[in-house]
């Protein structure tokens, strides 16, 4: 297989992401299961696999773009980089607030404005040329800002560096909007469940928000799971969002004791497990933790909801990974 | 000219109704659960709906032979007639309860059945 101008063996099954990396040629990556699209690379000749190319726009489609990490290298004879300009463009850091100890909040306004569904997230690519993706909590139609919620990660190359070294004023890359995890098109009265551990709570909050903006009248529920009262970090701002509209209800759920007040001590999922039978006719979203949501996801449909109203945000964290996919 | 098994069915959407019926069958029946408990959801759905693409005799691209080897590893964990039986009572109720008419349903169990030799490699 042909990579820009340099030749290179594929073992067989092996993805075109892993047959770069093997011979440490510079390639973006990060979550390495083709939900990011940070690997993106261009066909020039060869059989493109439809799983490389799940969830890419028509226009990417036909200029051959494909997923690095879902191609096996094997059937691809002359592929190339991308153009950085093609996929990147600039946002400028206007407000940085950290909301608890370990996550801060972001705004950042983009050099063109951005047509997005919140839910969506994008790419961050930082100076260092590390890329992440993090989800968009704001809504496209409230302002030009982009509001995303970053954890830092012990040892996490972009978290540590958006908390230490990211300043107001300072421009970043980004690339997106991408994903498939929004509010679109739902009937008005259907119930809504909105699942999310962590910074999982994110998306939720811009889904959320776009529900309520399009005059959602079917009940939401919010789930949030944390580790501590402290961890929870949209509390104040959720429950003020419970007590405006009548037919949200937030379910603060911790891992960690204690648990006072609307606060549940246990894991969100259970909570909202045991929940379901009252909403098999609901919208499902489920956000963070990969595990958690791939698990789940699973335990919803076998509760009876079908899968194509369950829609999740799995978080894949590239550096935490305990072994190597 | 006379529509085709896979026509009268319903096509592709009759095989999207049907693989969220017949999947969560299969998952919450414990005596088959385990050859179907791949973690990989998505991937499993995606066999579930070429296997019931092939059933309602629709474009498919599977073989005698493709069948024999993609269960063998299952043959070795002890796959047998009555887990084959099994699936083939669940894709019978689901397509009852998806009121598919019943020559039809007859039609549809026939392919199903005609895999029998292959996937238990016989």
């Amino acid at each position: 297989m042909k990579y820009n101008h340099n030749e290179f063996k594929p073992d067989a099954d092996e993805s075109v992401l892993d047959l770069l990396l093997r011979n440490q040629q510079p390639v973006s990556y990060s979550c390495k299961s083709g939900h990011c699209q940070s690997c993106l690379l261009q066909s020039l000749e060869g059989q493109v696999d439809t799983v490389a190319q799940k969830g890419l726009k028509p226009t990417a489609i036909e200029q051959g773009f494909f997923l690095a990490c879902q191609q096996k290298a094997a059937l691809m004879q002359h592929i190339k980089s991308i153009d950085d300009h093609a996929l990147f463009s600039h946002a400028r850091l206007v407000e940085k607030h950290l909301c608890a100890e370990d996550v801060c909040r972001i705004s950042l306004e983009p050099a063109n404005s951005l047509f997005y569904h919140a839910g969506q997230f994008i790419n961050l690519k930082n100076s260092q040329g590390v890329v992440r993706s993090y989800s968009l909590a704001s809504l496209p139609w409230k302002n030009d800002l982009l509001e995303l919620h970053i954890r830092l990660k012990p040892g996490g190359q972009m978290s540590q560096w958006i908390f230490d070294d990211f300043k107001v004023g300072d421009y970043v890359e980004f690339q997106g909007p991408i994903g498939s995890c929004f509010y679109a098109s739902i009937e008005p009265a259907r119930p809504l469940i909105l699942i999310g551990n962590g910074t999982g709570a994110a998306p939720l909050l811009g889904i959320i928000r776009d529900a309520l903006h399009s005059g959602h009248i079917g009940p939401i529920h919010f789930y949030h799971g944390s580790v501590n009262r402290e961890s929870l970090y949209l509390h104040e701002l959720l429950n003020s969002v419970q007590e405006e509209q009548s037919n949200v209800y937030y379910h603060p759920c911790v891992s960690e004791g204690p648990a006072t007040g609307n606060i549940y001590l246990g894991r969100c999922q259970q909570l909202a497990l045991s929940h379901v039978s009252s909403v098999k006719d609901g919208v499902f979203f489920l956000c963070g933790n990969p595990q958690m949501v791939a698990e789940t996801r699973k335990k919803i449909y076998l509760a009876g909801v079908s899968l194509s109203n369950i829609y999740t945000d799995p978080f894949e964290y590239q550096d935490l990974r305990k072994s190597a996919r | 000219m006379s529509l085709s098994l896979y026509e009268k069915i319903g096509g592709e959407k009759a095989v999207d109704a049907a693989v969220d019926i017949f999947y969560r069958k299969v998952l919450n029946d414990g005596s088959i659960s385990s050859f179907f408990d791949d973690t990989d959801m998505d991937a499993q759905i995606a066999k579930q709906k070429g296997f019931l693409t092939m059933a309602f005799g629709g474009p498919n691209e599977y073989t005698g032979k493709s069948m024999r080897e993609a269960h063998a590893p299952l043959v070795v964990r002890g796959l047998n007639d009555s887990h084959f039986n099994a699936v083939a009572g669940h894709l019978q109720s689901t397509l009852e309860e998806l009121k598919v008419p019943e020559d039809l349903i007859n039609q549809v169990m026939a392919i199903a059945g005609s895999t029998h030799d292959d996937v238990l490699g016989l």
